[in-house]
């Protein structure tokens, strides 16, 4: 319990260090508004954080649960580009658009659990096909092209009163909310758990454990979809080739957060402060001339750093 | 004449908890010293501080020897053949570093040959028994010829025959000089093998002894602190009416909860079996004859080749092999016993209380409710897994092992235990490798040998050599 605990709140605190390391990095010189440290930019952050976020909360129960979930970017792809479809040339409402996007997910988490607990086959393998799959169908519906739907979507529109730009942020902390409850406080959090710490001590204890990877592969595919439908409505695109390679993103972002691949261990929370560490180190480095050709490699080193702090401070891998 | 192997002044400490105290002690060559304890003791911990696994919070240890170390439990890759983990960063190669592998296989062969394993060295230790991976173990140790070799309940999961195996290479080891350092709850074989015998309590040294001047009574003496409870004293000890799980139907009548007919598994044929309620049926047999198979078959993890199984009840199984089949490693004490969840919103501090009532009633030493499992001694890991089964107060219990790895005084708390549910009306299948037990707590035993039923015998008329020769086909 107290190692969990350790490494979400490692997360939190590597990620004040960075905005107060960057806060100070990037202060302006010679007066003028910080380019970094204002709402305007602090909103951008959270907005872009979250297509990695509501992932990466997936990821996280994957990986308690032992699993591992290779599709999440073609999943995304996926679900931007059926919402697309439906919205600009079925011309369907957006509300009706958005729930295709996410039966999407349903769909693609329903197959990898197939392939996982009736076919048997590890879930490295089993999401692997599903990626290729979804990736496959994005490209076979779009022909190449790309769905525009700003096109149909009024530059000033708001749900509940706040603009769309607000919404991926709200919905990503919301889902983090949601999810840790369920994780901790309910009976599903802990068989996810105990079916990652020993898969067959838990099935004989009794733990419906092919029920439970399906709970986590579906949840997972949903979740995806649902950055995907996200991301096709707030950046207005929908194409065959985008979030090529999330997938990667957002496992290492619920692996800062606390997850170990070993399973049994995870934290929804670490990993959406996970995703919030790149996302700022993202837009930091954009800010700094010559950043962003650094940017994978310094987000590669930076995933190694934090790791092996992380078990140095709980004392693990002995 | 320097030790093989000495601690001084030795002290561990695992966060608030002291496992051990200032020890002093010495393993000499050509000696079989044994350590006896309480759980908790601390033997364990000092066999991995010997082992250099565990650094010393205070205190040095003197290491003059290669050490081999067979711990109590260990989860062995499941792809990795007997062979290849006999020899595991010890491989033979040629000279352009080559593995042999045909030279590895033979002598894999000839040191489980040696212990007479029913294991062959290609088998793949996925599909070996918990009995069976004990006997890989030792093979790897005892091949290397250590000279000082470190056991940790080696016959835990061993019947009678692999002991009587392991006892011969323990003494053609000592006839080498080598220094044999011996942990085990089973005092009698302890006397039979051993030179001295050390005993802790506690984390604390109590005593070193030759073993011809201390006898079973005087050990249990210095390992509980006081005098080992008779039976009548335990009964007493134990408040009954905790243990109501509804009332037992009267002598005359007794139902039966569990019919097996003609079942047959992987491994097991045309068995059958009744067990009415009140009762303990034992079910005896060596390594591999298929007890384990037939408990699971039960309780529906394995699958039934033909036959069939009727409980009136659910049955509730306690597995053998706890740290590969029972309790989950990252989830902690609490989270462990309350598996699975019982309501879709959990309550820890149901939990937590429900929790501190067992601890008192099975007399579980754990610092607190949330600590991690490997905090917790073997047999308190023990004590945990039937804790789990019995929150939900089931009729028909299939125990595989309940008492392997445990020590003195929690053994006999759980065979109070067993006789107390008993009592109550529930139905009990017990499978066990120390056939003294067998014969304390069962009624009727069934000798299982090659995965068919010889005999059925009543505790009256079986004997301990009776029930030995029928399980090894001797009779």
């Amino acid at each position: 319990m107290k190692r969990h605990l350790v490494s979400g709140w490692s997360a939190a605190l590597i990620l004040l260090f960075e905005l107060a390391f960057f806060a100070f990095v990037l202060a302006p010189r010679h007066g003028g508004p910080h380019t970094f440290a204002n709402a305007g930019n602090a909103a951008l952050i959270l907005k872009y954080s979250s297509i990695y976020g509501i992932g990466a909360i997936g990821a996280a129960i994957i990986i308690g649960s032992g699993g591992i979930d290779l599709a999440p970017g073609a999943v995304i792809a996926l679900a931007a580009v059926v919402t697309g479809h439906v919205f600009v040339i079925e011309t369907w409402p957006l509300w009706l658009a958005c729930c295709s996007g996410l039966l999407v997910g349903v769909a693609s988490g329903g197959l990898a659990a197939a392939l996982v607990v009736l076919a048997r086959l590890p879930p490295f393998v089993a999401t692997l096909g599903v990626m290729g799959i979804a990736r496959g169908s994005a490209f076979l519906i779009t022909e190449g092209r790309f769905y525009d739907l700003s096109q149909r979507i009024p530059a000033a529109t708001t749900l509940l009163h706040l603009p769309l730009s607000a919404w991926p942020g709200l919905i990503m902390l919301g889902l983090a909310a949601a999810f840790q409850t369920v994780m901790v406080r309910t009976a599903i959090g802990r068989h996810v758990l105990a079916t990652g710490g020993n898969e067959t001590a838990a099935r004989y204890a009794g733990v419906r454990v092919g029920r439970v990877k399906a709970f986590v592969y579906v949840t997972g595919g949903t979740l995806a979809a649902l950055s995907g439908v996200v991301l096709a409505v707030v950046q207005g695109q929908g194409k065959a080739d985008m979030a090529t390679g999330y997938e990667l993103d957002i496992i290492a972002a619920a692996v800062v957060g606390g997850a170990s691949l070993s399973g049994g261990r995870a934290s929804v929370v670490g990993a959406v402060i996970g995703s919030l560490i790149f996302g700022v180190l993202r837009n930091a480095l954009a800010q700094i001339p010559g950043g962003t050709f650094a940017d994978r490699l310094i987000l590669g080193v930076a995933v190694l750093v934090i790791v092996v702090m992380d078990r140095m401070a709980t004392g693990e891998g002995r | 004449m320097q030790p093989v192997l000495a601690v001084r002044n030795l002290t561990v400490r695992y966060g608030a908890t002291t496992a051990l105290a200032g020890i002093d002690l010495d393993l000499r060559a050509g000696e079989v010293h044994a350590v006896v304890g309480e759980n908790g003791a601390g033997k364990s911990t000092l066999l991995r501080v010997l082992a250099g696994v565990q650094p010393p919070s205070a205190g040095h240890t003197i290491r003059n020897a290669t050490v081999a170390w067979v711990p109590q439990e260990t989860v062995l890759p499941p792809d990795l053949t007997a062979a290849e983990w006999i020899f595991l960063s010890h491989e033979l190669c040629g000279p352009l570093g080559w593995l042999r592998r045909t030279a590895m296989r033979d002598a894999a062969t000839a040191a489980l040959h040696g212990l007479h394993a029913s294991v062959a060295a290609d088998a793949r230790l996925g599909t070996l028994t918990a009995p069976q991976g004990k006997q890989v173990q030792l093979a790897r140790a005892l091949r290397r010829e250590p000279d000082g070799l470190l056991l940790d309940e080696p016959t835990a999961v061993l019947g009678a025959a692999e002991t009587r195996q392991l006892f011969d290479a323990v003494r053609r080891l000592k006839a080498r000089g080598s220094g044999v350092l011996y942990v085990s709850h089973r005092l009698e074989e302890v006397l039979a093998i051993a030179d001295r015998v050390t005993v802790l309590r506690d984390g604390c040294w109590v005593s070193t002894d030759p073993v011809g001047a201390v006898d079973i009574n005087t050990l249990v003496h210095r390992m509980v602190g006081r005098g080992p409870a008779g039976p009548a004293a335990s009964v007493s000890s134990m408040d009954r009416s905790r243990w109501s799980l509804g009332a037992a139907t009267c002598e005359g009548l007794r139902s039966p909860l569990l019919e097996v007919v003609d079942l047959a598994t992987a491994h097991v044929r045309g068995f059958s079996l009744t067990v009415r309620r009140g009762e303990v049926v034992g079910l005896a047999g060596l390594v591999g004859a298929g007890r384990s198979e037939i408990l699971e078959a039960i309780a529906g993890l394995q699958p039934v080749a033909s036959g069939h199984v009727q409980c009136a009840t659910p049955p509730a199984l306690v597995p053998e092999d706890r740290a590969r089949n029972g309790l989950v490693p990252t989830l902690s004490v609490r989270e462990n016993v309350f598996l699975p969840a019982p309501r879709t919103w959990l309550r820890p501090a149901d939990e937590r209380r429900q929790l501190a009532g067992w601890i008192d009633r099975l007399r579980i030493r754990t610092h607190s409710t949330e600590a991690a499992i490997d905090a917790l001694s073997g047999g308190n890991q023990q004590k945990l897994l039937l804790a789990r089964v019995l929150r939900h107060q089931p009729q028909l219990l299939l125990l595989d092992e309940p008492t392997a790895g445990v020590d003195v005084g929690a053994k006999a708390e759980i065979h109070e235990l067993i006789r107390q549910l008993a009592a109550a009306g529930a139905g009990i299948l017990l499978v066990s490798s120390d056939l003294p037990e067998l014969l304390l707590l069962c009624e009727r035993i069934i000798a299982l040998r090659g995965g068919v039923a010889v005999s059925e015998v009543t505790a009256a008329e079986a004997s301990e050599p009776r029930l030995a020769g029928l399980i090894t086909g001797a009779m």
